[in-house]
């Protein structure tokens, strides 16, 4: 290339320009742009997040204060009731000794491992406590 | 031109990155005047475009600079310059048309100032440009820029070895591309 001189030197002779005097001065401002356009604001994610977690947070005591007031609003549960859930064509039927419909069942107990079952599809067994279940006939419960 | 850093240039830029972190803009300057010659050296041997490397280094100290007080987490500021610079650049070519490479290949970016001849220059300077990235990269770090191998490992993220490797690789071709013993 040039003669006996190495390449090694050659390569180590080639001189770049330098930096453009004219680039401090824009990397300076560009940077002072940049700086003052974050300083002292959060990131837009960290916001973000924040505003999330305060939304959720107001739904949230929302939820629990409603709930709370329906629970303490709601008059004493009756004897019996919630145990078993009655479809609302036996809503108005009474088990129990004196109701025609109600048969008792001797020598159940509620959760053994013998299973109460009822005569027929349109009979529900019902648990007046838990050694105590009747079978109500929903199409002749009233 | 050495991004050697000895104890005292190591004390310096550590109280520099101290007042940058702290908002003092003027130690943005400071750092600019130690760091921006082999940065710009990078970005050319990089992307063989002044205007490229100019937006490299420009884009490398907007970084540096939004840092903020995370500045202060800095142990190596050339190497992390120098790596922020790097995959600036990595991502703008690979976004970039193979065309737009090729056409600032032929840019003549390096000035011989001791050769012999005009010619020379060129077909040195094109040999350069006909290199891989990595291999380019390796010689002009260390023979332009005068980095040691581990400082052009660490500058482009490989080990000391794989930096001498890409230079070796490199020397060999360019020799096959110049036809030089």
């Amino acid at each position: 290339m040039t003669g006996n001189v190495p390449l090694e030197s050659e390569v180590r002779r080639l001189r770049r320009e330098g930096v453009p005097p004219a680039l401090r001065d824009r990397v300076l401002a560009a940077a002072e742009v940049a700086a003052r356009s974050t300083a002292g604001v959060a990131p837009i994610s960290s916001r973000t997040s924040w505003r999330f977690a305060a939304v959720v947070a107001s739904l949230a005591m929302a939820v629990i204060a409603g709930l709370w007031y329906v629970t303490a609003s709601r008059p004493p549960a009756a004897e019996g009731e919630g145990r078993v859930a009655l479809p609302a064509a036996a809503a108005g039927a009474r088990p129990g000794p004196a109701s025609p419909q109600a048969v008792p069942v001797a020598g159940a107990r509620r959760g053994s491992s013998r299973p109460v079952r009822p005569p027929d599809d349109d009979t529900v067994v019902f648990w007046v406590d838990d050694d105590t279940p009747v079978f109500v006939n929903l199409l002749e419960a009233k | 031109m050495t991004m050697t850093v000895g104890p005292l240039r190591d004390g310096r830029e550590r109280l520099l990155l101290e007042r940058l972190a702290a908002g003092e803009r003027e130690a943005l300057a400071d750092l600019y005047d130690l760091h921006a010659d082999p940065l710009f050296g990078h970005g050319l041997a990089l992307t063989r475009n002044r205007a490229d490397a100019e937006d490299l280094v420009q884009a490398t100290f907007v970084k540096l600079a939004g840092l903020g007080p995370a500045a202060r987490e800095i142990r190596h500021l050339g190497r992390y310059l120098h790596r922020i610079l790097r995959s600036t650049a990595i991502d703008a070519l690979r976004r970039r048309a193979v065309r737009d490479e090729f056409v600032a290949g032929l840019q003549p970016v390096y000035l011989h100032a001791g050769s012999r001849s005009e010619d020379s220059r060129l077909a040195l300077d094109q040999a350069l440009a006909r290199l891989p990235l990595q291999q380019r990269e390796a010689v002009v770090l260390h023979l332009v820029e005068g980095l040691s191998f581990r400082e052009v490992g660490r500058a482009t993220g490989v080990a000391t070895f794989t930096a001498a490797s890409r230079y070796r690789l490199a020397m060999v071709r360019l020799r096959r591309l110049l036809k030089t013993p």
